[in-house]
């Protein structure tokens, strides 16, 4: 069980109000990122009233990058962001004690009666607020978007400020897409655990042009990747 | 993360316990479970049933429910067991059920009154003390969780999914009643953090502030100043936002002390009141006399 503790969430959190409209197939991309040992989930935003059809490609995404899909109104995006995060911790370590569970007893978490489970719940509790998470937050900055850009800034700083409340290391990165010059993504601020870089990377983000969310997943899977060189907190 | 929805006459069997349960109507959602109104087949009785695919958070809400079992304030727990729903294993929940409106439904209809509103808070605030003595943080703290029993005219608190203990992270909380969301301090259970939710309870209540759109500190802070509250009482709320007592007691005391000053203020009016109609009533008496003479 000392191995689950020290685990590490890695997750991806695409933010779009929107079907792709550039690019390969982003249930593809989820996948590859799903292999890669990354959670994708996402989050679609709707207008007041407005139709939720567009957002059916969501859900392939989360399905396919073994996530979580939520529909939302823009005023919740804050709040979906952290109850999607905490929601893939959990999942996660869920998974990896049943997987060690029924390699030893036979069965799964969900295999075994509530009062026995109790117990085991308890540590996943305790567990879920001391593991490191590194979560790559990717927004649609589509043209599409241009009047939800502050509220959604300030979400991911908020996101930021309740990832830094638990015990376990959390960092957060932040790619858009599309990116400038025509370009699919943008890594607009590598991981970091510090509000005040977070702050600062964020600044100056423009939107405008189509939806590339298979590039834009591509992207922050490459960001998960050139983590792995030692690239941090670095603004490209 | 989508709402479950069970038609009326939907039969729940518990896959552990065996019990059974026939929904009878939908009665709310929350973060990540929904809420239905059930009939135990064999007793006939009907139960609130709390259902969910999370099974850790349903977990957890049993737990705290168990030790808080007895308790006035908390809807007692009878039962949790898994079931399947369309292919898919749900875990539910079996509470009282409290046949009342939460407080965002009343609000919804009717302002509360001041000192009705200073009460809520008070006994809220009350309810957070006698959860805290036993590490046990609800910091939650918003209309839609607070139930009023029209049967027995007592306060409920509801949802205990997400409870924090002291220091530990909030993972269940509501932007507006969450000081972290206005820059006001760490997303971190602990007095000051249920302070500054009681005192934003306290303006949905009794200001009408709207719990949605944007948060700005410093327009709040403009809205309190510029309310009719006494003074007394906009010191309390600007000293709950910014978190400056000790501790829930220190600032319950102080809601009690305006409660009272308000009441006193209401009977000081109410006998003005009275001694102005005492007069207009002897001068008519009196004028009538004397027009019957006058007239005689």
């Amino acid at each position: 069980m000392k191995r689950i503790a020290a685990m590490e969430l890695k997750e991806i959190i695409v933010v779009t109000d929107g079907r792709s409209n550039i690019g390969g197939d982003p249930e593809e991309a989820a996948r590859i990122a799903h292999r890669e040992g990354i959670i994708v989930n996402s989050i679609g935003i709707v207008e007041n009233g407005g139709e939720e059809d567009p957002f059916i490609e969501l859900e392939g995404i989360a399905k396919a990058g073994g996530g979580l899909c939520d529909i939302i109104p823009m005023t919740r995006l804050d709040y979906s962001m952290q109850m999607i995060t905490r929601h893939s911790v959990q999942m996660t370590l869920e998974r990896a004690v049943s997987f060690q569970l029924k390699k030893i007893t036979g069965y799964r978490l969900d295999e075994m009666d509530p009062e026995s489970r109790g117990r085991i719940i308890e540590y996943i509790k305790r567990v879920s607020d001391e593991i490191s998470i590194k979560c790559v937050v990717l927004l649609d900055c589509s043209g599409s978007m241009a009047n939800k850009m502050d509220t959604a800034l300030s979400s991911i700083e908020e996101l930021l400020i309740s990832l830094n409340a638990r015990k376990g290391i959390s960092q957060l990165g932040v790619v858009i897409f599309p990116g400038k010059t025509g370009r699919e993504y943008q890594i607009v601020s590598g991981f970091t655990s510090d509000f005040s870089v977070l702050s600062k990377n964020l600044k100056g983000i423009t939107t405008g042009g189509g939806t590339p969310t298979y590039g834009g997943i591509m992207g922050a899977v490459e960001l998960f990747a050139e983590e792995g060189l030692q690239i941090a907190d670095h603004v490209y | 993360m989508k709402p479950i929805r069970l038609d009326y006459g939907t039969r729940v069997k518990g896959r552990w316990y065996g019990k059974e349960f026939e929904v009878i109507r939908h009665i709310g959602d929350g973060g990540t479970a929904s809420v239905f109104l059930v009939k135990d087949l064999a007793s006939g009785r009907e139960y609130a049933m709390k259902i969910s695919g999370n099974m850790l958070n349903l977990e957890e809400e049993y737990r705290v429910l168990s030790r808080l079992n007895g308790c006035e304030y908390v809807t007692p727990v009878y039962y949790r067991d898994d079931c399947v729903l369309s292919g898919t294993m749900h875990f539910f929940l079996i509470v009282k059920y409290c046949s009342g409106n939460n407080l965002a439904d009343i609000c919804r209809n009717k302002r509360l009154s001041l000192r009705t509103a200073l009460q809520v808070v008070m006994i809220a605030g009350g309810i957070c003390r006698e959860l805290n003595n036993m590490n046990i943080y609800y910091c939650d703290l918003k209309p839609d969780n607070l139930v009023f029993d029209n049967n027995h005219g007592c306060l409920y608190l509801v949802d205990f999914g997400g409870i924090a203990g002291r220091g530990e992270g909030v993972t269940h909380f509501t932007p507006y009643f969450d000081r972290a969301s206005w820059g006001k301090g760490l997303r971190v259970a602990d007095e000051g953090y249920q302070i500054f939710g009681l005192t934003m309870l306290l303006l949905v209540l009794a200001v009408g502030n709207e719990p949605s759109g944007k948060k700005h500190y410093a327009k709040l802070l403009e809205t309190v100043e510029n309310s009719n509250l006494s003074k007394g009482l906009k010191s309390v709320i600007i000293k709950g936002l910014e978190q400056e007592y000790d501790n829930l007691s220190e600032y319950c005391d102080d809601l009690r002390e305006v409660a009272v000053n308000l009441v006193c203020e209401q009977r000081y009016y109410d006998r003005k009141a009275g001694f102005l109609i005492n007069i207009i009533f002897t001068t008519s008496i009196l004028f009538l006399i004397l027009v019957v003479k006058l007239i005689v």
